[in-house]
């Protein structure tokens, strides 16, 4: 635990939609967790505040309406789920509206690798070895052999796995669809990750590598 | 992604790597936390800096902070 649980904050930001009672962030875990109209009332005004925020965050990318109203319907089902774990230590809306802006854009991410297999993205995320033809013509003698000792370290010193979800990164592919393909959730692949990236740094030190000596060659103009 | 632009990438995730780091999921715990801080002002609580540093890492979380910012200015 980063931040230690505090109790629920109580300063008024919401008010219902059948009066203008400001409706604290306890209230919201209070009306959620009751039943009948009251959770009713809370739930309506809870799917309004998604549907604002979704559409405000969302306005500039393919989500549509339909994904919108989708993704709602299962960020407050989510939210329902998960309301004990409320801490309070942000406002009530705001760990509401984080869940639904992750459910939308885990579903957006997931429709636009839909097709793309694991392979294919570490395949596109390869470094080109140094010597190849595919490797830049106005690459500097210096990075080329910077670029020699990466690649090397990515073949020798990851697992399969490291090796494969590193290189999907380096593709564009985001964790969400890589953890997925990979059978695992995000922190799982961020430690496998991690491991993979201390390797590298360890594999890049030994090659006598220094950290000011790989900024120097990254800043120089090719 | 360029040639050259995944050889800095790949370099700039292998040398940062820091003896504590959090995940994704760690860091979307305290996402909401965080996002009321930058929102709000003010000096950020020391433990939450470990979800700006992951944040200055990894871009998947680094987008899904700037859209939950822009869902809340729709309460505005």
């Amino acid at each position: 635990m980063l931040v230690p649980p505090v109790s629920l904050l109580t300063r008024p930001r919401q008010t219902t939609t059948d009066s203008s009672k400001p409706r604290t962030d306890e209230d919201w875990v209070s009306d959620l967790s009751a039943g009948g109209s009251c959770r009713d009332q809370a739930l309506t005004e809870l799917r309004r505040i998604l549907v604002a925020g979704l559409a405000r965050a969302f306005r500039q990318s393919p989500a549509n309406s339909a994904l919108i109203q989708d993704s709602v319907q299962d960020a407050l089902l989510l939210v329902i789920d998960r309301i004990q774990t409320y801490r309070g230590d942000s406002r009530f809306v705001t760990w509401v509206l984080s869940i639904g802006t992750r459910v939308i854009l885990s579903e957006m991410r997931r429709a636009h690798w839909r097709d793309v297999s694991l392979d294919e993205m570490s395949e596109a995320g390869k470094l080109p070895p140094a010597t190849s033809q595919t490797a830049p013509m106005n690459l500097s003698y210096e990075r080329s052999q910077l670029l020699q000792v990466v690649q090397t370290a990515i073949e020798q010193d990851l697992t399969p796995k490291q090796r494969a979800a590193i290189q999907a990164e380096l593709a564009g592919a985001p964790p969400d669809v890589i953890a997925q393909r990979l059978g695992t959730n995000r922190n799982a692949l961020y430690k496998l990750v991690y491991d993979g990236r201390a390797r590298l740094k360890q594999a890049i030190l030994r090659a006598g590598w220094s950290e000011e000596h790989i900024r120097s060659v990254l800043n120089a103009n090719l | 992604m360029k040639e050259t632009d995944k050889l800095k990438f790949v370099l700039d995730m292998t040398m940062s790597v820091l003896p504590h780091e959090i995940g994704c999921d760690d860091c979307f715990e305290y996402f909401a936390a965080y996002a009321d801080h930058l929102t709000n002002g003010g000096p950020l609580p020391e433990p939450l800096r470990l979800v700006g540093e992951h944040l200055a890492r990894c871009a998947a979380c680094m987008e899904e902070l700037q859209l939950l910012l822009e869902a809340i200015k729709a309460e505005n």
